[in-house]
């Protein structure tokens, strides 16, 4: 059985995604382009990715059987769904290290005076390979556990620091112009598109009544509170906000508050190495997750290690070195890639929603085996029970092509027959 | 056996990892061996060398911290030269034998002639390493910082390390326009450009115990060799624990420790030591009179001196009168004290009255009238009358639950806060120095019109000279 999500699991892994990239170093890139107003950017940016969220949710709620695969290859064609899951792998792997170096900094600037780069790195791969062997759902039960405590260390990351801030450094606004900020948006467009995990839990999630509302009720949230936490760091830093790097750590330490919090402030920084975790976790799951898909694998240990072996090399060349990555997520190139891939994937999949509504909707029945058996229980009280059985293997068939008959799929037919032929008997 | 280890693979990884990093940690030596923790950093330029004393806690195990003083308890100061920053601290990381380590380092001293040339060139370092994790509190230093940081290091109770606790401690209490270097930083590049710090000096302490009052009056004539006297006088009346501003000095009866400063915060001058008894500055104190038998300590000494800033070079020193009127205005100081004399009414006569500020509300408001900027101050003080001085008193002034801040008494204590703050504004007129921030004010909250009544005016700097600033204050006595 295909484990599903809930939606507020969904939701959870949207609240991760949403807050990952943007506590850390991003701030001072922001500040680079926009000083003051940063703020701006983040909010476009957020708005932006709203709205393609509830576009891509939409899809989802319209075409709940259907994963992201499916849905561009019947739409558009196996190699069009190979290549843009190839590109989301790209993306989900490069996100993955970027977090990766910013934890690196997070650990040699805010815990250690210095830190072994082996002593780092092995732990983390060995963690990382185990979250890769997971699935979404065990993943998502643990960001359940850890939801509450998210918010409480994004609450501390934005209230403690409120009684520094002075918000009259805000003003006045827009005092460099708005090509500032659209410069932002436009080199720091790799931090949003965070509805992306979205593709990964297409056909995955649980679809209820409530679900849309579920999931849009945690992006709002995580929304509200990443521009909350820029707002405040405008507020402290204004127009030198370029200046500190890693901002989670900066914008408690800069603070006369931290001094009386101390030890509640290392709960806080426990908490956030948490979800620096989970952050790089979630990534790298997704881009081994889009390797199984692509090129099929049956065992799970592949598609981690290809993904470790990826990870280790990019490590390797970067030399962990925060800057050469950022420099390389902000360069012209790299930002035109983001910016096409995050219109382009949302718009792919309502092109490809909107060709197979009508008459081309594609059933259940059509997505799962054909073969449904419906069976009778009668028990001692005279009371008549039905069940439908639907084969646990799905796969996927081509919109224009005729089906084939694989040996899979007679074997399918044979146990069907032989459980319908049971429910004869037991009938009679 | 495969099955065994599928089943047990997680524990099996799980305990490979620990055993490979347990020697990495159980031989891994500790960090102060590596790093050695600075508390405190003090630069000093003699010719084109820059010479960087700093305060390095030194883990001791078996002695007591702080005993026979003179820095042989866990703090120790060492110095190292260069022709820059970068270069000093690298020398230092020699002599130390580790690497310096600024995480707890919360205050840099700075000796007053770094000021000549702009500063920013000897705090760069400090604002774009990794190693300064905390905001540290920029102090200038009278004479050299480096005997700053050696006499913070000899007073006991490792006074180094709360050297910037005091000062944090002190912000409700003094001008409290944070001189850390973030603050600096922001001021710096404001278009006002100007910011105050405080002033400490390192002088030798005061006689042994038991001539406390004679030390408050050796202190007093001490710093009645500088142009300060009265403001000094008045300012030790004012708000006494206010190291930042350096405004307060000669609290605790003349013993100026910079941990006084945290103590005494509603004494007035001439109080003995004694007074703040309670206060671990005041057992610092006098346990050093006491030890020190004979021999004078150095002791670091708030004298109620500031400096105004602009562009990092200093403009001018700022006066007592001056810093209690940046006191008065500031939002954050929520104490002090104001002295009237010559009262005379029915409960005094030709009295000097001080009144503690018990609480404090200040508005500032700016808005334009026919194009010209006018800066209102709105002030709510609460008094509370400390005390009282004159030759015959009588049973109705020793009146506990009665409003004083009546009638004549009210009008001198608006005078005196007029006459604080006009001082202030006439100093910062006649320097170009915006210690009130007017500029950022009006390009925050009235950007075109300000924009435009600067281009207006010939000398752009001289805004402040066309800028008119009212006040109004409103008074009570606290019961």
């Amino acid at each position: 059985m295909i484990k599903k999500i809930s939606a507020m699991q969904c939701g959870l892994f949207l609240f991760l995604s949403i807050i990952s990239l943007k506590f850390l170093v991003f701030p001072s890139i922001f500040s680079q382009y926009a000083y003051r107003d940063l703020y701006f950017p983040v909010l476009i940016g957020l708005i932006i990715d709203l709205f393609f969220t509830i576009v891509v949710v939409n899809i989802i709620i319209k075409n709940p059987h259907l994963t992201f695969k499916e849905l561009l290859t019947r739409a558009f064609g196996k190699a069009f769904a190979k290549i843009a899951l190839m590109f989301l792998f790209v993306y989900f792997f490069v996100k993955g290290v970027v977090i990766v170096k910013e934890t690196h900094n997070y650990f040699n600037e805010t815990l250690f005076e210095s830190i072994n780069w082996f002593l780092f790195i092995i732990p983390l791969f060995f963690l990382m390979g185990f979250m890769m062997l997971k699935n979404f759902r065990a993943i998502g039960r643990s960001l359940q556990f850890l939801g509450p405590l998210m918010l409480l260390a994004l609450l501390f990351t934005i209230l403690i620091p409120l009684s520094e801030a002075d918000f009259s450094n805000l003003l006045p606004m827009f005092e460099n112009g708005a090509s500032g900020i659209f410069k932002a948006v436009f080199f720091c467009s790799f931090t949003f598109g965070d509805y992306f995990v979205l593709f990964l839990f297409m056909g995955r999630i649980n679809i209820k009544p409530n679900s849309k509302k579920t999931i849009m009720w945690y992006v709002v949230c995580a929304d509200v509170l990443v521009f909350a936490f820029y707002v405040v760091f405008a507020g402290i830093f204004g127009n030198l906000g370029l200046n500190h790097s890693l901002a989670l750590s900066e914008i408690i330490m800069h603070t006369m508050v931290s001094t009386s919090t101390g030890s509640i402030n290392w709960i806080n920084i426990m908490i956030w190495l948490f979800i620096l975790f989970f952050e790089m976790g979630v990534m790298f799951l997704c881009s081994s997750n889009i390797l199984t898909q692509v090129f099929k694998f049956k065992s799970r240990y592949v598609p981690m290690l290809i993904t470790l072996s990826l990870l280790l090399l990019a490590v390797v060349y970067l030399y962990l070195s925060l800057i050469k990555t950022i420099s390389i997520v902000t360069s012209f190139p790299f930002c035109i890639f983001t910016i096409v891939l995050q219109v382009l994937m949302p718009l792919a999949c309502f092109v490809a929603s909107k060709k197979l509504s009508g008459k081309n909707k594609v059933t259940l029945s059509q997505v799962y085996n054909t073969k449904v058996v419906k069976y009778q229980l009668t028990n001692i009280s005279g009371t008549t029970t039905s069940k439908i059985f639907v084969s646990e293997k799905r796969f996927v068939k081509h919109f224009k092509t005729k089906t084939t008959k694989s040996a899979k799929t007679k074997k399918l037919n044979s146990s069907a027959k032989k459980l319908a032929n049971k429910s004869e008997v037991q009938n009679a | 056996m495969l099955n065994i280890l599928k089943k047990f693979k997680i524990i099996i990884i799980f305990s490979l990892i620990t055993i490979g990093i347990i020697p990495f940690s159980l031989y891994k030596p500790a960090e102060t061996e590596k790093v050695a923790v600075i508390t405190s950093i003090g630069i000093d330029k003699n010719n084109e060398e820059i010479e960087l004393s700093a305060n390095v806690i030194v883990p001791n195990s078996g002695a007591s911290g702080g005993s026979g003083g003179g820095g042989d308890g866990t703090v120790k100061t060492v110095s190292a030269k260069g022709n820059d920053i970068t270069s000093a601290f690298s020398n230092l990381t020699l002599i130390l034998g580790k690497m310096p380590g600024l995480s707890h380092c919360d205050s840099i001293v700075l000796n007053k002639n770094l000021f000549e040339e702009n500063v920013t060139k000897y705090l760069d370092y400090f604002v774009r390493t990794n190693n300064l994790t905390s905001n540290a509190t920029v102090i200038v230093a009278e004479n050299k910082a480096s005997e700053i940081i050696e006499t913070s290091a000899a007073q006991k109770d490792l006074r180094a390390v709360s050297l910037s606790e005091v000062l944090t401690l002190s912000d409700e209490y003094s001008i409290a326009s944070n001189s850390n270097v973030d603050s600096f930083y922001t001021n710096y590049f404001s278009a006002a450009g100007a910011c105050v710090l405080p002033v400490l000096t390192a002088g030798e302490s005061n006689k042994p115990s038991g001539q406390t009052k004679e030390n408050s009056q050796n202190t007093s004539a001490q710093s009645s060799k500088t142009e300060n006297l009265q403001n000094s006088e008045e300012s030790n009346l004012q708000s006494s624990s206010t190291p930042k501003s350096g405004a307060g000095g000669g609290s605790e009866g003349g013993l100026n420790s910079s941990s006084s400063s945290g103590s005494n915060s509603s004494s007035s001058s001439g109080s003995d030591s004694s007074s703040g008894g309670s206060e671990p500055s005041t057992q610092s104190s006098q346990t050093q009179s006491e030890s020190g038998s004979g021999a004078p300590q150095k002791i670091v000494k708030n004298e109620g001196k500031a400096v105004v800033v602009k562009n990092g070079k200093i403009v001018y020193d700022l006066p007592g009168v001056e810093v209690q009127g940046l006191n008065l205005i500031s939002s954050t100081t929520k104490k002090g004290h104001i002295k009237i004399e010559d009262v005379t009414n029915d409960f005094f006569e030709n009295a000097t009255l001080n009144f503690e500020i018990f609480n404090k509300d200040v508005k500032t408001m700016g808005y334009f009238i026919n194009g010209f900027p006018i800066f209102n101050f709105k002030f709510n003080l609460v008094l509370k009358l400390e005390e009282v001085s004159m030759n015959n008193f009588n049973i109705e002034a020793m009146k506990i639950a009665h409003n004083f801040v009546t009638g004549e008494i009210k009008e001198k204590i608006n005078e005196s806060v007029q006459k604080s703050i006009s001082e202030l504004i006439n100093s910062s007129k006649k320097n170009k120095t915006d210690t009130f921030k007017v500029y950022d004010y009006f390009y925050k909250y009235h950007n075109t019109e300000w924009l435009n009544f600067i281009k207006s005016l010939e000398d752009k700097d001289d805004y402040l000279n066309y800028v008119t600033f009212t006040c109004d204050i409103k008074s009570q006595g606290k019961i």
